[in-house]
């Protein structure tokens, strides 16, 4: 009985100090195409994202996922920016097409992270004058519904030069991009219910995803390409390597 | 049937072994830092092909910067050199390759900071595009880097950790890999600081 005891108290006390010692950053769960943790996006504009970037990924099969947090707890954001992509491997295996837009909102830093399969379409150059020229101005305001609207609007106007993506955000925001949505009501309540059916389906599968995931995570090595392909749901084994550009408002 | 499940136990018993044991894991590693390596090279090479565009663009503005200016091309020149065959790169050819692009990001590292000294410069749409490839280079860099470093570690765990040492010592005989010096590399190499 005392053994049993003083081995949870040293479990206890080791568990502790690894809480103490151990403030690392650590990557939120992948739930859905706006993971928006530190609450800074509106929650209108969240649904609203959260329907086109589905959508974009259903016919496009570029993948971008849209992420805040409070802090990155002193890790410098490109290398938290990594270890996010590392462990989600946003895009599919075959074509690495993942897209991630983070934000950390205490050191106020953002940077655009490409994978391997967009590098050529959206630049580090052209991610780059997105967060310093469209993204910083706004966040400086603290617009930050229009940042990621417009940063996530021009880095897909990049990654897919043949496709015509305002017409994914033509529902919300009309035809010029106009920051402002003013629509009229009747249409506002279908894309409501748009939505809701979305979501249903959409939450529904995010929630499997971790379960039918974690078959095809075998190994779990550094981070090239694991994981398993999975249709529909987030983060299909794409890889990347570093490129993108980072920035701070 | 029971001597048919009994062989199909022993079957999947060997195989169990097979994949366990590292007779598989070792050389796939073993690739995997090959894999590695090449892809530092790689992202090096491409940082040393962003340089002749980027001198070019800086001397327009800033050409009596005569010193810094030649310090990066004959340093670009020395790192273009020295190239390294990954999958027969000795450790003396490895420190080589490494010295020389320290150097190379030093020099680099000096332009930047006499670039921040010409404010036209800084204001050049050319000169900016480049300093974000250039910045985004140094990232890939270091992140290709981590993952050779992270490939090695696995590979020298497979070699020397029972039980996937006893399979080396019967089949390959490989060697523990030296690993990548990352505090000489660190201390060489200050990254460029890029400040906008």
């Amino acid at each position: 009985m005392v053994a049993i005891k003083s081995l949870f108290f040293a479990f206890l006390v080791f568990s502790l100090a690894n809480n103490l010692v151990a403030q690392d950053f650590e990557v939120p769960k992948l739930t859905s195409h706006v993971n928006d943790n530190a609450r800074v996006i509106p929650a209108e504009t969240e649904q609203q994202l959260q329907w086109i970037l589905s959508q974009i990924k259903a016919q496009t099969g570029v993948e971008l996922v849209v992420l805040t947090v409070e802090s990155l707890d002193g890790l410098p954001i490109e290398q938290a920016s990594i270890q996010v992509v590392d462990k989600w491997k946003l895009g599919s295996q075959k074509e690495d097409k993942g897209l991630l837009l983070f934000l950390s909102l205490q050191e106020k830093r953002l940077r655009i992270e490409v994978g391997q399969g967009l590098e050529g379409f959206l630049t580090d150059a052209h991610s780059k004058r997105i967060i310093d020229q469209t993204m910083v101005p706004l966040l400086k305001n603290g617009d930050f519904g229009s940042a990621f609207i417009l940063g996530t609007f021009q880095m897909l106007e990049k990654a897919l030069p043949d496709q015509d993506i305002s017409t994914f955000y033509e529902n919300f925001y009309g035809k010029g991009l106009s920051t402002t949505s003013s629509r009229s009501k009747g249409k506002g309540d279908l894309v409501i219910i748009l939505l809701f059916i979305i979501f249903l389906i959409f939450g529904g599968r995010s929630g499997l995803l971790p379960l039918l995931l974690l078959g095809g995570m075998g190994g779990g090595r550094g981070g090239f390409r694991g994981g398993g392909g999975f249709g529909g749901g987030l983060g299909g084994g794409g890889g990347f390597s570093g490129g993108g550009a980072s920035g701070g408002w | 049937m029971l001597s048919k499940l009994v062989r199909f136990f022993i079957i999947f018993q060997i195989l169990a072994f097979v994949a366990g044991c590292g007779v598989q894991s070792i050389p796939m590693s073993k690739n995997e830092v090959e894999a590695g390596l090449a892809e530092v090279t790689n992202q090096y090479k491409r940082r040393a092909d962003l340089i002749p565009n980027l001198v070019k663009t800086v001397k327009a503005y800033a050409g009596h910067e005569k010193e810094t200016l030649e310090a990066v091309v004959n340093a670009r020149a020395k790192a273009t050199q020295t190239s390294i065959d990954p999958s027969k790169a000795s450790p003396e050819q490895l420190l080589k390759f490494q010295q020389a692009q320290g150097s190379l990001s030093q020099a680099l590292g000096r332009l930047m900071v006499v670039a921040e000294r010409y404010p036209n410069l800084k204001a050049d749409q050319n000169f900016r595009e480049l300093q974000a490839q250039l910045e985004g280079t140094e990232n890939r860099i270091t992140i290709a880097r981590q993952r050779y470093i992270e490939s090695i570690k696995n590979f020298n765990n497979l070699v020397s950790v029972f039980p996937t040492n006893i399979s080396n010592s019967l089949f390959f005989k490989f060697e523990k890999m030296p690993q990548w010096d990352v505090k000489e590399g660190e201390d060489v190499e200050k990254t460029p600081e890029v400040n906008f």
